[in-house]
């Protein structure tokens, strides 16, 4: 079966949380080098790796992750108070 | 050790290079008519550049010890990878066993004993290396 890419804001999120690939890494419990594939979106993560994410960031698995590209969280804030706005 | 993909290749090419001579040199120097000493000395060359290319690209890299460890001190891409390491060594490894038993099985026809302690050797230390040598050839990062 061919999978689908499936895109996320990992690196946004770690950043914004001021912590390493490692620190990250260690929080998951996966090799640093596995952040890096997940970062660049060069692998696909499990179901329950994608749950320890969203533990981690305190976010659903929605946000972190999606099959379609990822807009900027801002344009998404943007996005959403516009809608709310009408 | 920091390594580039291509720099992974190249080390890959050298170390499975320099197997193939010292069988070609083990197995070929008795129909060259060279004497014992200059057979030994022949495959001692070769089997120097297999030992640093083998440090080099399995045990430096760390390759060895990934596809050596238990899978439970291993991630879930680290588990995949080298589930895919060994699916395809498995598969050339068994085609290479059939060779050289084809290969000894024709030579043995015609008086020539090919099976001594050299080439289980290399076939050991083949199967050993391959997944790793996989893995030097397709990861991006290592």
């Amino acid at each position: 079966m061919k999978t689908r890419k499936i895109y996320n804001r990992i690196l946004v999120l770690r950043k914004e949380r001021g912590l390493s690939r490692q620190e990250l890494a260690d929080i998951v419990g996966v090799n640093f080098q596995t952040i890096g594939y997940l970062e660049r979106e060069e692998y696909n993560p499990s179901l329950d790796l994608a749950f320890r994410f969203s533990d981690c960031f305190d976010l659903t698995v929605e946000v972190i992750f999606s099959p379609e590209p990822m807009r900027p969280l801002s344009q998404e804030l943007y996005g959403r108070r516009e809608k709310e706005g009408e | 050790m920091g390594m580039t993909k291509r720099q992974r290749r190249v080390g890959v090419l050298i170390n499975h290079a320099a197997l193939l001579l010292l069988l070609v040199v083990w197995y070929g120097s008795p129909f060259a008519g060279l004497s014992e000493a200059l057979r030994i000395a022949g495959a001692l060359v070769p089997l120097i550049i297999v030992g640093i290319s083998y440090y080099v690209i399995h045990l430096a890299t760390g390759l060895w010890a990934l596809v050596h460890a238990r899978p439970a001190d291993l991630d879930e891409r680290q588990i995949g990878i080298t589930l895919l390491a060994a699916r395809f060594s498995y598969a050339v490894f068994s085609v290479l066993c059939l060779l050289a038993l084809f290969g000894a099985a024709v030579a043995g026809n015609h008086g020539i004993i090919l099976f001594d302690a050299i080439l289980p050797a290399c076939m050991l230390y083949l199967a050993h290396t391959l997944p790793s040598s996989y893995l030097a050839w397709v990861e991006k990062e290592v």
